[in-house]
């Protein structure tokens, strides 16, 4: 207990708890909430709770992180790391589950959500930092609104912006579920240092 | 890194500076996306280029946030808390990420006044001044909210929250088409000919955008607990900052742009004539040879008479036309190249755009759809069209002078 309470407590774990309360409080506010436009006509309405999981992978980004420097270990940190990245994924699925109380949202959509975010959000940790853990998911999740779902000469929202439908294919899951598998892994290995370029990056 | 202490800090510690590389790769994306329809049409350029702000803003705020916070942490309050001004310090890392942005902004901005430029149109110096300023307060701006926000909640959850919350911020301040949106920098999908940036919304803006940033950007804080706050003052800018946006967004009723009188002057060909404005220039040798084609085919199917012997280009929302004169719009589609496909412009020169009856609240019958059809399939062909066909064809085009639309009868 004693090691749990000390690996959360050297990691961002209070900021993560916070961020993903917020997050499930956000997602029933939002659960029969729609995107309709957003300065530009969209090929569909997107329901809000499916953007939910985008800060809620910047959550999971942050809580990997920490605030030491690295550690110079005694023992191989593969396992609790890979153990830590989990608990969080799973947390933060049930911060999204949040919005299928008493409304139409499903839960497979947002679990593909948090866990596609999740991986883009440990891959930024794991790059740049616990700084950066909303660059990757911002990034793809404004990019699948504003290039994916634009209806200036799209008919139907493209293929890879498949994080704003509410239907879920097992393409799709083999994609998140390969990018989240990657992700964590690669997070277990190399931790949360990120690339610095001066010692005072955090 | 350079010798010189300034940049050699900026370039190290923060992370302004590189983040105008995504910056970058995001304007030159924007740049090229589409196939560039926005050629030749100067307002719809630098409103293309404002689009970019929807993608570049969060990014912009977010490394703001991620240098002031760290400035900001306890363990640097002797750099912050010295007791002299709260802007002092923080002037620093917001240069660092406003200047970079700003040069990238501007490099970009000319690429899109070089190719959006008519050689056959004066280009509107004070509009395109006044918007390429607001998008460099806009640049301020968010930098600004990221700077207040990584103050606040700290380099980690700030660099979040100011991305995040920049986007929330662009969603309350940036949509509305009827008021002020002060975080509006383009969003138009179609051609501006005939509109021009308005001054007295590019002033408020403007004003709006640079009072927030200064506020932002001065905000004083202190820190309790480890945490830092702002002060009594701070919380005050704050307040003002908030109501002053939403007070502007919600009350002042102006528009981004005002209509300018514009005629389309470059003309071209004798059977028929085509005159489209100086911003389509590069549209008029393909439009020549194919209504000039298209007005073959009409001779030979004998219905040559019924089409008009010269035609304008239209614009969007224009009214009837009551002057004899055909009309051709360029289809959304047509702007990415430099061509209307043959079979649009067939349908732009027989569509009948002088009938009443297609403005009103009451569609024109489903056979008018049929009929049209009709005709745009037999003067699209290359081949002569039979005689049953030219005989419907000359039924159709009378119908259509005669606004009798639906209504053909060999």
């Amino acid at each position: 207990m004693t090691t749990i309470r000390a690996w959360v407590s050297v990691h961002r774990g209070r900021e993560a708890a916070g961020g993903l309360a917020a997050a499930a409080l956000l997602a029933v506010a939002s659960r029969t909430a729609t995107l309709d436009s957003f300065a530009i006509e969209l090929t569909q309405s997107i329901q809000m709770p499916l953007l939910v999981p985008l800060i809620i992978g910047c959550v999971i980004g942050i809580g990997l992180s920490s605030d030491m420097d690295p550690v110079h270990a005694a023992r191989n940190l593969f396992l609790p790391r890979l153990l830590w990245a989990t608990t969080l994924l799973t947390a933060g699925t049930t911060a999204a589950a949040c919005a299928t109380i008493n409304s139409p949202a499903h839960l497979a959509p947002l679990t593909r959500n948090v866990l596609l975010f999740g991986a883009l959000a440990t891959a930024s940790t794991v790059t740049l930092g616990g700084t950066a853990a909303w660059t990757a998911p911002l990034t793809f999740g404004l990019a699948c609104i504003f290039l994916g779902a634009n209806a200036y000469n799209n008919h139907h929202t493209a293929a890879w912006a498949f994080a704003l439908t509410d239907t879920t294919t097992p393409h799709q899951w083999l994609l998140v579920t390969t990018l989240v598998a990657a992700s964590t892994c690669l997070y277990a290995w190399r931790g949360y240092h990120g690339i610095r370029l001066a010692t005072n990056w955090r | 890194m350079p010798k010189n202490p300034l940049l050699r800090y900026a370039l190290r510690t923060c992370w302004g500076p590189w983040a105008a590389v995504a910056i970058a790769a995001v304007e030159v994306f924007n740049l090229l996306r589409q196939g560039q329809p926005w050629r030749g049409d100067i307002t719809w350029a630098l409103d293309w280029a404002g689009v970019a702000f929807i993608l570049f803003g969060p990014v912009i705020a977010g490394v703001a946030a991620i240098d002031a916070g760290r400035l900001a942490r306890p363990a640097t309050s002797y750099l912050v808390d010295t007791g002299r001004s709260p802007l002092r310090p923080f002037l620093l890392p917001w240069l660092a990420t406003v200047v970079p942005a700003a040069c990238v902004h501007l490099g970009v901005a000319a690429a899109y006044l070089i190719l959006g430029a008519s050689p056959n149109a004066p280009i509107p110096w004070p509009a395109v001044g006044g918007a390429l300023l607001t998008h460099l307060l806009g640049i301020c701006f968010y930098a600004a909210l990221g700077s207040a926000i990584g103050r606040l909640a700290g380099p980690v959850l700030g660099g979040a929250a100011a991305a995040v919350g920049s986007v929330a911020v662009f969603y309350l301040y940036g949509i509305s088409s009827e008021r002020l949106a002060p975080l509006q920098f383009g969003r138009a999908t179609a051609t501006l000919i005939g509109l021009h940036f308005s001054p007295t919304f590019l002033l408020l803006q403007g004003l709006t955008l640079a009072v927030a940033a200064v506020l932002l950007l001065c905000l004083p804080t202190r820190l309790s607990a480890g945490r830092r706050q702002p002060t009594r003052r701070g919380a005050l800018a704050l307040a003002v900052v908030i109501v002053g946006l939403t007070t502007m967004t919600q009350t002042a009723h102006v528009t981004r742009f005002a209509p300018v009188a514009v005629s389309p002057t470059v003309c071209g060909g004798t059977t028929p004539q085509v005159c489209v404005y100086p911003e389509h220039t590069r549209f008029m040798p393909a439009m020549l040879d194919d209504t000039a084609a298209i007005t073959a085919t009409a001779k030979t199917a004998a219905v040559a008479d019924l089409l008009p012997r010269s035609y304008t280009e239209r614009l969007p929302h224009a009214a009837p036309n009551t002057n004899g004169e055909g009309r051709i719009a360029i289809p959304v589609d047509a702007y990415s190249g430099d061509a209307v496909p043959r079979p649009d412009l067939t349908r732009e020169m027989i569509f009948p755009y002088h009938c009443r009856q297609l403005y009103g609240d009451i569609p024109p019958p489903m056979s008018f759809a049929d009929d049209l059809q009709f005709a745009v399939d037999t003067l699209s062909r290359t081949t002569t069209p039979s005689r049953s066909d030219a005989t419907r064809l000359r039924a159709v085009l009378t119908s259509f002078r005669d606004c009798q639309l639906g209504q053909a009868r060999p």
